[in-house]
């Protein structure tokens, strides 16, 4: 472990721009949230935003397990399609339509779950016994007063910002994440406790 | 008529590196204030005779991002330094309380609160 005043200042001059860029680009990123000006898509596909409702049919679905089959993968990019209908026949022909899909765009599907859980609240770790999703509908209904049906289909890069808002008004000591900023931050930490 | 402030008055930093014995952190959202404290005379009507102004301890509020595998999340009691620009806030500080560990992905910070000392 070193601590050496000119080697932090040095990098930190480095990384300071940087950190700065990614926060700016994660705030820019987090508005645009509220228009849907900008298309997902997964690969090809494309995609809408995912809502904890549409999250609890993809873990129902075992689409969030690992490993990934080409089954759960056809059944992900089914349930997030803006064609999505609840249809038997419906997610059958999709299955057909798509049979060769391949491995290669589970990359691309987890690039859209990191896009989209990048501005999730930190927890502590705890297990606890009420999942996460009751935790921000309790949360949101008992806040703003909004009914289950219309939190569980907000989009969750949304649902996490108003989150971090009412955590940032009620506690006055908010906590919050930036994947792209924490990462630099954490190299910086990195390289300037090892004396690099 | 001289301005006297409120105690109230914050400056906000977003990031900054910061050395607690001996380890780099990154501080996110470091918001400091001047507390002060006004002192009334009155008559023993009640009428104000005078009033003045005692200035407080500057106090300071923020996230610390941990170093990943360093050590422990609890900061109480620990001492760092601020070097910024404005002489108002540079100083040492000791850090009063600081909340539990919250964690996302490989990432942990805690929020703490602190106090710059007199001496």
């Amino acid at each position: 472990m070193a601590h050496d005043p000119d080697l932090v200042a040095s990098l930190w001059a480095e990384y300071k721009p940087q950190i700065d860029f990614a926060r700016k680009a994660e705030r820019e990123t987090g508005d645009q949230a509220f228009l849907a000006l900008h298309e997902e898509r997964i690969g090809e596909f494309p995609a809408i935003q995912l809502t904890p409702a549409k999250y609890l049919l993809l873990d129902q679905l075992g689409c969030l397990e690992n490993p990934v089959t080409q089954t759960t993968l056809r059944r992900f990019l089914w349930v997030v399609s803006p064609k999505f209908r609840p249809s038997w026949w419906a997610g059958k022909w999709f299955m057909v339509r798509h049979w060769r899909i391949k491995g290669d765009l589970i990359k691309d599907v987890e690039a859209y779950l990191a896009r989209t859980f990048s501005a999730m609240p930190g927890g502590t770790g705890k297990k606890e016994s009420i999942g996460w999703v009751a935790s921000m509908v309790d949360l949101l209904a008992s806040q703003y007063g909004w009914p289950e049906s219309e939190i569980l289909n907000c989009p969750l890069k949304r649902v996490f910002q108003y989150v971090a808002s009412i955590s940032s008004r009620i506690t006055g000591k908010p906590v919050t994440f930036s994947s792209r900023a924490d990462a630099l931050q954490s190299e910086f930490m990195h390289k300037a406790n090892a004396g690099i | 008529m001289a301005v006297t402030s409120d105690g109230t008055q914050s400056f906000g930093i977003e990031s900054s590196p910061l050395s607690i014995d001996a380890v780099t952190y990154v501080s996110e959202g470091l918001n400091f204030s001047f507390t002060g404290q006004r002192v009334d005379i009155n008559s023993s009507d009640g009428e104000p005779l005078g009033s003045t102004t005692i200035p407080g301890r500057v106090e300071c509020t923020g996230t610390i991002q941990l170093a990943t595998g360093t050590t422990a999340s609890n900061v109480r009691q620990k001492e760092f330094t601020i070097a910024a620009t404005n002489s108002d806030i540079d100083g040492d500080y000791l850090i009063t309380e600081c909340s539990e560990e919250q964690t996302q992905g490989d990432y942990v910070k805690v929020s703490f609160t602190a106090y710059k000392k007199i001496n």
